[in-house]
């Protein structure tokens, strides 16, 4: 097992070459001059002639490149964001990063909790009236637009939830961990935990629809091609009840498409949810990215692709070493 | 799932009661520096103004200036030194002094000298005029100008010479803006960037103090958000509004709209070096062919005022006999007749394609124009840019019309005539670099322009402009469309005056 994980980390290499290379490439394409590109309206001939030093600018593309690259991995340097705000652009990520990994986490905590049951229920009662309905329903979750569904959200139930932010805006909390939920936990502002959370309901609502609804589905399908297996039968024919034909046997094996769903939805949460976080403004990577192309910051942009596209390696790494532990059959050499 | 709504809904009421004042102020725009010295952004400025002081400061309509570290000054026969007698026992929000040697350090930080200065100093030119500063002690100081100035004074007032903390520049150094320190009624408490600011009551202004003991600026990107969170009552104030949100606002019984005086324009250029556009007839027959009424309904939906001329009346009250191009097609066909343009010709006008402070709508308004020049036989093709290169595209020697808009730095008529239309604003002639896009090149234009920048007698000063502006009408070398009103939208339960040229956010006050 250690091996083969070490083994796709190698193989996961070559990959975030290419992939950070070709957004160095196009952060650098589109025919501006980089160096207006990165300094946008305030290059004075000194800041000038001190970002083309810095990134190596009259250098041909391979060697800034290769600079680039070399201060992300040796000193976790993704340059400057000169455009937003003059910070550094690894600060700014470590500071989006955390609400983007609580807002998908809840989004997925809803998935699995609501769409599994709702999926083995749809497949235990396949074609009743609670089937279509679970289906249909899951349908309209497929196909509704997010921002839409986060608009609608706010009128139906804005009264009762927050709708915007991650805290109550007049708290102070302290940044300790950057995950709001934890900081205002540990933070002395009364009422702060439970502010942090009631924040959380409606974005997390609106960013579950999609992979609850597919969750539903795929559990439903995968189920009922399971049941329809010999082993299924030979478990009824013993004498099972159906209940434990299910869940005894049966749910374990159509887990594994629903594994890989779950894990691909968690990697593009975690890429940002661009358009509920926008509607919610909730400050992650979702409304960071959208602030950099909207401001074209070059540096912005490119770490975070860069962040985005490693993340999601890595979780696609992760779901397949769960495979092993959901199905026995599953052996990594 | 109905269970789970149940539970999530039973997690909804008890929300913690917000301190009565404790001020939401939301807004579309973003702050990249809190450093006075360092910045030109408007959303920049909008904080500055309430963390930091100038030595002077406008008064509450904007026009005039009144003290503000200063309690007195005086200016010498020759107009070239100036005096300023310092307010005493104030402190920055550091705990340190204000005096005359923060007052001087602030100076040679905004003109590049020493080693405290920022990365970039955008307003430093505005302020090469002055000379010397010096300190003859810790409550005077003596400012000797290059040449005498009669927009000195107002420039002081102007957000860039904020006075900042000797102390905590020294100390945070490149990290000033993300920590700053000023003598403000309100001070700097956290930034979490593309989120919110938070500032706090300075309980030791010297002045009237803040009406709020915090004030939280949130960045809510989307306007119907920022809106649905106004109604609710988590914010007090929206900045951003679309045109069409306010018919909304203005039904809610429990909202209003405010309303600032306008201090910017928005006009039509013409290329004074490429014909047919230098051809004085055809820039009349323009002139005389748009209607503005129809512009102000249909490309401001009644939300600005018509331009008579290019400064705004509020910095500028134009003379009563100032004549205008009033709208009459007839008038415009005879000129259109006597430029002797070639068959077929067709007229171009460039425009940018997203919204400025000045036209929340360009491509309308410019669609207004083309209909209204077909009007009198003139063919006009459209052609927009965006905002990577439409300012740049300007400053090519080679473009048409172009629709274009200021808004003011200080409340003076300098602001507009120098900067959009004196000889000097073009830059270098092969190379134009400046603000003067028409190219207008007039010498008795620049000449009265130039005199009354140094003129101290107010009588005399208005004169010269009068002229400038005469002269502005006889040449046409823009053509004045609007002057937009800024909005925002704000609850019933706060008061809140807008100040013409600065956000006054300290003065924000809840209300039964």
């Amino acid at each position: 097992m250690t091996s083969y994980i070490v083994r796709r980390l190698l193989a996961s290499i070559p990959l975030l070459f290419v992939v950070s290379f070709l957004v160095f490439l196009l952060s650098r394409a589109g025919g501006r001059d980089p160096v207006d590109a990165i300094l946008g309206e305030k290059g004075t001939p000194e800041t000038r002639a001190r970002v083309t030093r810095e990134y190596r600018l009259d250098r041909p593309i391979l060697v800034q490149y290769a600079h680039y690259l070399g201060g992300i991995l040796t000193r976790g340097d993704f340059g400057v964001s000169y455009i937003m705000q003059e910070q550094p652009v690894g600060e700014q990520i470590g500071r989006r990063f955390p609400p983007t990994i609580e807002l998908a986490t809840a989004a997925m905590i809803l998935a699995i909790l609501i769409g599994i049951p709702a999926g083995m229920v749809s497949a235990i009662w396949r074609n009743t009236w609670v089937d279509y309905g679970v289906m249909g329903v899951s349908l309209l979750g497929i196909s509704i637009p997010v921002f839409w569904l986060g608009l609608l959200l706010i009128f139906a139930l804005g009264s009762q939830f927050p709708i915007g932010g991650n805290i109550d805006p007049s708290m102070i909390i302290e940044p300790r961990t950057g995950f709001m939920l934890i900081d205002s936990a540990l933070s002395d502002e009364p009422g702060a935990f439970g502010d942090a959370l009631r924040h959380l309901v409606l974005p997390a609502m609106t960013l579950a629809t999609i992979p609850l609804a597919m969750t539903a589905r795929i559990t439903r399908a995968s189920l009922l091609e399971v049941m329809g297996s010999d082993y299924i039968r030979t478990a009824r024919a013993k004498g099972l009840t159906g209940f434990r034909v299910v869940s005894r046997h049966a749910f374990r094996n159509a887990l594994i498409p629903v594994v890989t769903l779950l894990g691909l939805e968690f990697g593009y949460l975690l890429g940002g949810a661009v358009l509920t976080e926008t509607v919610f403004s909730w400050p992650g990577m979702g409304t960071y990215v959208v602030d950099a192309v909207f401001q074209t910051d070059p540096m912005a942009i490119c770490g975070a692709s860069i962040v985005i596209a490693t993340t999601f390696i890595v979780v696609n790494l992760a779901v397949d070493v769960l495979y092993a532990f959901v199905d026995p059959r599953i052996r990594y050499t | 799932m109905m269970r789970l709504l149940a539970l999530l809904l039973s997690l909804a009421p008890a929300f913690a009661p917000q301190d009565r004042s404790v001020i939401v102020y939301a807004r579309g725009d973003q702050t990249d520096t809190i450093d006075p010295q360092a910045t030109d952004w408007g959303g920049s400025a909008k904080i500055l103004v309430n963390i930091y002081e100038s030595l002077v400061t406008f008064s509450e309509d904007g026009v005039d200036l009144v003290p503000g570290l200063a309690e007195k000054w005086e200016r010498s026969e020759d107009g070239k030194t100036w005096t300023f007698r310092l307010r005493r026992g104030v402190k920055f929000h550091d705990g340190t002094e204000f005096n005359a040697a923060a007052v001087a350090f602030t100076l040679d930080r905004l003109l590049g000298r020493g080693a405290n200065v920022p990365k970039s100093v955008p307003y430093g030119p505005q302020y090469a005029d002055i000379d010397t500063v010096e300190t003859p002690d810790a409550a005077t100081v003596v400012i000797k100008l290059k040449a005498p100035s009669a927009v000195f004074l107002m420039n002081l007032a102007m957000f860039p010479a904020g006075i900042v903390s000797p102390e905590a520049v020294k100390k945070h150094g490149a990290q000033f803006g993300r920590n700053p320190v000023g003598t403000g009624p309100l001070k700097f408490k956290q930034w979490d960037p593309g989120v919110r600011i938070v500032l706090d009551r300075n309980d030791d202004y010297w002045g009237a103090k803040a009406k709020m003991s915090r004030l939280i600026i949130l960045d809510v990107k989307d306007a119907q958000v920022a809106i649905q969170k106004l109604k609710k009552g988590e914010v007090q104030v929206v900045d951003h509004l679309a045109l069409a949100d306010i018919p909304g606002i203005e039904a809610d019984p429990t909202l209003r709209m405010e309303y600032e005086v306008s201090m910017n324009v928005c006009y039509l250029g013409f290329n004074l070096r490429k014909a047919p556009y230098n051809n004085i007839n055809f820039r009349r027959a323009v002139a005389h062919a748009i209607d503005r009424s129809k512009i102000l309904r249909i490309a401001y939906q009644g939300r600005a005022e018509e331009a008579r001329t290019l400064v705004p009346p509020s910095i500028f009250a134009p003379p009563k006999d100032l004549p205008v191009h009033a709208y009459d097609p007839e008038k415009a066909k005879e000129y259109l007749a006597k430029a002797d343009l070639p068959a077929g010709f067709e007229a171009v006008i460039w425009h940018m394609t997203y919204p400025r402070p000045y036209v929340p709508e360009p491509d309308k308004l410019v669609q207004v124009i083309q209909d209204d020049l077909s009007r009198i036989g003139l063919k006009v093709r459209l052609e927009g840019f965006n905002v990577d290169i439409y300012t740049k595209k300007l400053r090519d020697l080679e473009h048409p019309m172009f629709l274009l808009g200021w808004s003011a730095d200080i409340a003076d008529a300098d602001n507009f005539l120098y900067a959009l239309l004196h000889g000097d604003s073009i830059g270098p002639l092969d190379r134009p670099s400046g603000t003067n896009h028409p190219f207008f090149n007039h010498p008795r234009f620049n000449e009265v322009v130039k005199a009354a920048q140094t003129e101290v007698d107010p009588a005399k000063r208005r004169a010269e402009y009068e002229e400038a502006l005469k002269i502005y009408h006889e040449e046409v070398p823009t053509f004045p469309l609007a002057h937009v009103k800024q909005m925002a939208a704000a609850s019933k339960s706060v008061k809140y005056n807008h100040h013409p040229i600065e956000y006054r956010f300290w003065g924000i006050e809840k209300v039964k």
